[in-house]
C-alpha cells in the first residue's frame, strides 16, 4: 500500500509538475490537481508502464477521480 | 488610402544568439553559427554538421509543466513570441483581442516529437504513445500556444511552405491586417529540426553541405564552392500593426511592411524554375504591390541558401527584374551565418531586413572567396557595409516551388 501510494506521487507530482505532498488520498486529479484530460492519460499510461498493467478502455480506469481511487485500482490490478 | 502595416516588435532565437540584439550584432561582426552536430550521435552520418541553438533556457518563458508538452519548434516559437511581444508593448497595451491574430509557420513541425514516439510505439507498442503526440507533432501548435498565453482571438493557423513557410506567415498577416480583418498580427516562422531523422533526409537529397572538417566554411552563398546548405534552428516573429493603431498607442515603430508577393513555379518538387521564373515574378508581385519600382530598391536580404542552384537562379531572378539596377543592389545572405532556418529562415530574415533598414547597415554575406561566373551581383562580401537604405525585399523559396518575396520599407514616421 505505501509502496503503490509513494509511486503514485512521485508520477502524479513529475507529470504536472507539483509538489508531492500535493498529492494527498483525498486529491481530485482534475478539480485538486488541475489535471486536463490529456495529462490525465498520461498519468494513467505511466502507472501502467510502472506497475506492468495493462487497463483496456473498457475498464473502470476511465472513473478513477481521486488518488484513493487510483491506488485502490492498482492494487486490484496487481493482486 | 489605403491600410499601412507596420513592424512594431521583433523577437529571434537563432545560431548566433538566443534574442535579437545578440544575433544581429553577431551578423555584423560576421560570426558564424555552424558547428559539429552535439544533439545527437552523428558519426554514422555523412554530414555531421549543423547551426544548432546553443544553450536555449526554455523556463523563462514557458512553465516546465507546459514545456513538457510541446515539441522545440514550439517552444522556439513561444519564445520569439514573446519577446517579440514584449518588445511591441503590447503586453502592457489595450487592443481589442479579437482584432489580434497568429500566423507563424513551420517546414515541418513536431519532428523530433515524431522520431521519438515512432521509436516507442516500435520498442513498446501503441499503449505507449505518448498522448501529447498529436499535440506536439502537428505543425499549428505555435500559433495556438501563442494565442493561449496572449490571449488572441482573431484569425490563427500555420503556413506550411518549407522553406518560405515563416515569409508567406508574415505577408498574409501583413494582407490580413491590410485589408481591414486584424489590427494586430504576431507572425513570423519556428523550426526544430536537427535531429536524425532529418539530417539523414537532407543528406540523402544531397541538399545539406557535407563539408564537416570546416563547418564555419560549409555556408556559403554565391560562392563557385558551395555545395549545400546547413541545416539550422530557431525561431523568428514580428508583431505587425496598422500603422494609426500603433501611433495612437506610442509605440516604437521598427520599419513598414510594403507589400508581398507569392507565386508558384508549377516546375519540380525541389529543384528552381529555370532562370528563377518563379522567383522573379514573386519579387515583381512585391514591388508591385508596394507600389515600388525597381530603381526604388537598394537592399535584398536573398533567399541564399548555399545550394548550387538555388543561388544561381535567385541571381538570375534579380538580373531579370531589376535589370540595370541589379548591379547598384545591395545581395546579401545572412544564411552564411546562421545556416538556414528552413520554416523559421522568413521570420529571422524578415527581421534581419528591418534592422537594416533602421540602422542603416547591412550584413555581410560570408565565406565569400572564389567568384562565381554564375553569381556575379554584389553580394556585400564578408563584410557589413553602412548604407542608407530606403526599401528592401527579403526572400524565400521552399520546395514545393513556393516563391515569396516581402518588400519592406524604412519608416520615415
Amino acid at each position: 500500500m505505501a509502496d503503490v501510494l509513494g509511486k503514485v506521487k512521485q508520477v502524479i507530482a513529475e507529470k504536472l509538475q507539483i509538489d508531492a505532498e500535493q498529492v494527498t488520498m483525498e486529491a481530485a486529479i482534475v478539480e485538486d490537481l488541475g489535471a486536463d484530460s490529456l495529462e490525465q492519460a498520461d498519468i494513467l499510461f505511466s502507472l501502467e508502464e510502472e506497475f506492468g498493467i495493462r487497463a483496456d478502455d473498457s475498464d473502470e480506469a476511465d472513473g478513477l477521480k481521486t488518488v484513493a481511487d487510483i491506488v485502490a485500482y492498482l492494487e486490484k490490478k496487481i493482486g | 488610402m489605403s491600410r499601412r502595416v507596420v513592424v512594431t516588435g521583433m523577437g529571434a532565437l537563432t545560431p548566433l544568439g538566443l534574442d535579437r540584439a545578440t544575433t544581429w550584432e553577431a551578423l555584423l561582426e560576421g560570426k558564424n553559427g555552424v558547428g559539429a552536430i552535439t544533439r545527437f550521435d552523428a558519426s554514422d552520418f555523412s554530414v555531421r554538421i549543423a547551426a544548432e541553438l546553443k544553450g536555449f533556457d526554455v523556463e523563462p518563458f514557458i512553465a516546465k509543466r507546459e514545456a513538457r508538452k510541446m515539441d522545440p519548434s514550439t517552444q522556439y516559437g513561444v519564445a520569439a513570441a514573446l519577446m517579440a511581444w514584449k518588445d511591441s508593448g503590447l503586453d502592457e497595451g489595450d487592443f481589442d483581442s479579437t482584432r489580434a491574430g497568429v500566423i507563424i509557420g513551420s517546414g515541418v513541425g513536431g519532428i523530433q516529437t515524431l522520431e521519438v514516439q515512432h521509436s516507442v510505439l516500435m520498442e513498446k507498442g501503441p499503449r505507449r504513445v505518448s498522448p501529447f503526440f498529436i499535440p506536439m507533432l502537428i505543425a499549428d501548435m505555435s500559433s495556438g500556444m501563442v494565442s493561449i498565453m496572449l490571449g488572441l482571438k482573431g484569425a490563427n493557423f500555420a503556413t506550411v511552405s518549407a522553406c518560405a513557410s515563416g515569409a508567406h506567415a508574415i505577408g498574409v498577416s501583413f494582407k490580413a491586417i491590410r485589408c481591414g480583418d486584424a489590427d494586430i498580427m504576431v507572425a513570423g516562422g519556428a523550426e526544430a529540426a536537427v535531429c536524425p531523422l532529418s539530417v539523414a533526409g537532407f543528406a540523402a537529397m544531397r541538399a545539406i553541405s557535407p563539408r564537416n572538417d570546416q563547418p564555419e566554411l560549409a555556408s556559403r552563398p554565391f560562392d563557385a564552392g558551395r555545395d549545400g546548405f546547413v541545416l539550422g534552428e530557431g525561431a523568428g516573429i514580428v508583431v505587425l500593426e496598422e500603422l494609426e493603431h500603433a501611433k495612437r498607442r506610442g509605440a516604437v515603430i521598427h520599419a513598414e511592411v510594403a507589400g508581398y508577393g507569392a507565386t508558384g513555379d508549377a516546375y519540380h518538387m525541389t529543384a528552381p524554375a529555370p532562370g528563377g521564373a518563379g522567383a522573379a515574378r514573386a519579387m515583381a508581385l512585391a514591388l508591385d504591390d508596394a507600389e515600388m519600382v525597381p530603381g526604388d530598391v537598394q537592399y535584398i536580404n536573398a533567399h541564399g541558401t548555399s545550394t548550387p542552384l538555388n543561388d544561381k537562379f535567385e541571381t538570375a531572378a534579380i538580373k531579370s527584374v531589376f535589370g540595370e539596377h541589379a548591379r547598384a543592389l545591395a545581395v546579401s545572405s545572412t544564411k552564411s551565418m546562421t545556416g538556414h532556418l528552413l520554416g523559421a529562415a522568413g521570420g529571422v530574415e524578415a527581421i534581419f531586413t528591418a534592422l537594416s533598414l533602421a540602422n542603416s547597415v547591412i550584413p555581410p554575406t560570408t565565406n565569400y572567396e572564389t567568384p562565381d561566373p554564375d553569381c556575379d551581383l554584389d553580394y556585400v562580401p564578408n563584410q557589413a557595409r553602412d548604407a542608407k537604405i530606403l526599401n528592401a525585399l527579403t526572400n524565400s523559396f521552399g520546395f514545393g516551388g513556393h516563391n515569396c518575396s516581402i518588400a519592406i520599407r524604412r519608416f520615415e514616421g
